[in-house]
């Protein structure tokens, strides 16, 4: 559905983005996720035929983003990261408008269909000017899916919404992931991990990771973790905690409570309780934690920056 | 062709929900109508023939000093507010877009012409003048029209910012307004017979009006006004697919 082979931009000297392949498939969800200025809204704009790319290839829906750019157009939803609309327009006004460049048939039924999906119904004749944040990115939302297309491109779509929205949002595009491909970029890292299949991490206009997002915690995190927590200040459990088998090592974060790292698959939680309780230490709390998304991404930006910046010192100042 | 309409429709109509084109017809009513009421009162009483080509070359002039804002926005503003990027990833040619922009003004641009109609009304009511230059007049004016909105939707193509449309939309019209002033000075220069002369002349985007003012219908004004809507409508297209490389 989207196959993207060494896409490179470069504006003037600087290359947003550089040497990109990755592809999606039907009925998947992709996340797209980076710093701000690591080259998402300049891929999404490739991809929608908005501007040409430097290098590489992009096909979505089959078609040639740069030879057949007409034809994967009529195939996008593109819903850009700030959403363009007619504020002197109706909200049905604007969705029809939108559905008649897209040749849409049975317009009337799609933009009622399209309101009925982002809940927006009632607000048909509200002028756009009128309209919150909120409910301007819901029409966004609607334009780019009037048409059923294949591929719908979400430039960070719950940005700007309040919480009962970003919900609702996130639940129209699992509907929409079922039988469509969506690409969306984010920066928030919990809406990754909700909602995608797979998540790209990009930065500086690479990437530095791709897989599934419980993949990607699994294969980053690399030990196990577990929180525990006693009802006393715990002196000497410490000790007795690391004699047990496949503890690596354990700290104490405040009195009472530990974190302790073991061998990856080796699951020590009932050795460890039964240390806890025959000592006589009053057990509270035990849980395994799971290396965030967050985390995972904290760590391969900051390697990736790391990196850039050991190899060439003296560019930075300018970039 | 279906793209052209949806987008010339759409401009059309947000002119009659936009002040800006009221505040620019009211200044057309107000300023021809005191001028047509002045002119004819005028020729009456020094026994003059009825005619309607003093209101037209007014008019005319007021088009060129309106026409750059009726075109401001049409491309600038999307470029401003982003739904340029809408436009392009939609499946749309530029030539459609740019196209569906002027008809939309032109269209709009007609019904000012038309609202010229009244004074012949009034002419015939009261007086019994020669409908013939009339026809060749309103022919010009929608000509005349349909250029000075050309020349503001490649304008506007130019630039994000309305003020510099219009600044540069001026800059082009009122260019060409006195083309014709400086044909003496090249007469002068190079013999009256002076080819620069007559292009100059023939640049002359009021003088071109005036030929129809006098009643006369000439191929040549007719293919100068198709000429500059066709360069400035292709110009403009070419800017806006600029957009898409660099």
């Amino acid at each position: 559905m989207i196959q993207v082979e060494a896409l490179t931009k470069r504006y003037g000297s600087r290359t947003a983005i550089d040497n990109l392949t990755f592809h999606a498939e039907k009925g998947e969800i992709v996340g797209f996720l980076g710093p701000n200025g690591a080259g998402k809204t300049t891929t999404m704009r490739i991809l929608t035929g908005y501007m040409p790319a430097s290098e590489g290839k992009a096909i979505v829906a089959g078609y040639d983003v740069f030879t057949h750019s007409l034809d994967a157009r009529k195939r996008t939803g593109y819903l850009p990261e700030t959403v363009p609309l007619y504020t002197d327009m109706t909200v049905w006004q604007y969705l029809d408008f939108m559905a008649e460049l897209r040749k849409t048939p049975n317009r009337d039924d799609r933009v009622e269909e399209a309101m009925t999906v982002v809940n927006l119904v009632d607000r048909a004749d509200s002028f756009i000017s009128s309209l919150s944040k909120g409910m301007r990115q819901r029409v966004g939302l609607a334009q780019a899916m009037l048409h059923k297309p294949e591929v719908l491109i979400l430039d960070e779509p719950t940005i700007g919404l309040d919480p009962a929205q970003v919900k609702e949002v996130r639940e129209v595009i699992r509907e929409l992931g079922k039988e469509r491909t969506v690409m969306l970029s984010t920066h928030i890292l919990s809406e990754a991990q909700m909602l995608c299949n797979r998540v790209l991490i990009i930065n500086k206009g690479h990437i530095v990771a791709e897989d599934a997002p419980d993949r990607l915690r699994a294969r980053l995190s690399g030990a196990d973790r577990i929180s525990l927590k006693v009802s006393d200040d715990g002196t000497g459990l410490a000790d007795a905690l690391r004699k047990v088998d496949g503890v690596t090592s354990v700290h104490s974060t405040k009195d009472g409570e530990f974190e302790i790292e073991t061998v990856p698959g080796n699951n020590v939680r009932p050795e460890l309780a039964k240390v806890v309780v025959n000592g006589g230490w009053g057990l509270m709390e035990m849980r395994a934690m799971g290396m965030s998304l967050e985390d995972i991404y904290l760590q391969l930006i900051q390697a990736e920056t790391a990196e850039t910046e050991a190899a060439q010192p003296e560019e930075e100042p300018n970039a | 062709m279906r793209n052209v309409w949806t987008i010339a429709k759409r401009e059309f109509v947000h002119y009659f929900a936009s002040p800006i084109a009221y505040a620019v017809a009211a200044l057309i009513f107000i300023v021809s109508g005191l001028w047509f009421v002045y002119v004819t009162f005028a020729l009456s009483t020094q026994g003059g023939e009825p005619s309607m080509s003093y209101t037209f070359n007014l008019f005319v002039f007021l088009i060129m000093m309106v026409g750059p804002v009726l075109t401001m926005r049409l491309l600038a503003d999307e470029e401003n507010k982003g739904t340029l990027e809408l436009l392009l990833t939609a499946p749309i040619k530029e030539w459609e877009l740019v196209l569906g922009k002027w008809l939309g003004s032109w269209f709009f641009g007609l019904c000012l012409v038309a609202t010229t109609l009244i004074y012949v009304l009034i002419l015939f009511a009261y007086s019994n003048p020669d409908p013939l230059p009339m026809y060749a007049a309103y022919l010009g004016a929608a000509l005349f029209v349909g250029a000075i909105l050309a020349i503001g939707v490649f304008t506007s193509s130019l630039t994000g910012n309305l003020i510099v449309a219009v600044a540069i939309g001026y800059a082009f019209t009122l260019a060409m307004w006195i083309f014709g002033a400086l044909r003496n000075m090249f007469e002068s220069i190079f013999g009256s017979s002076g080819a620069v002369g007559t292009v100059v002349e023939y640049l002359d985007i009021s003088e071109q009006f005036a030929k129809f003012n006098r009643g006369v219908i000439d191929t040549s004004s007719i293919v100068f006004y198709i000429s500059v809507i066709a360069i400035a409508l292709f110009l403009a297209t070419r800017v806006v697919e600029s957009r898409r490389w660099r």
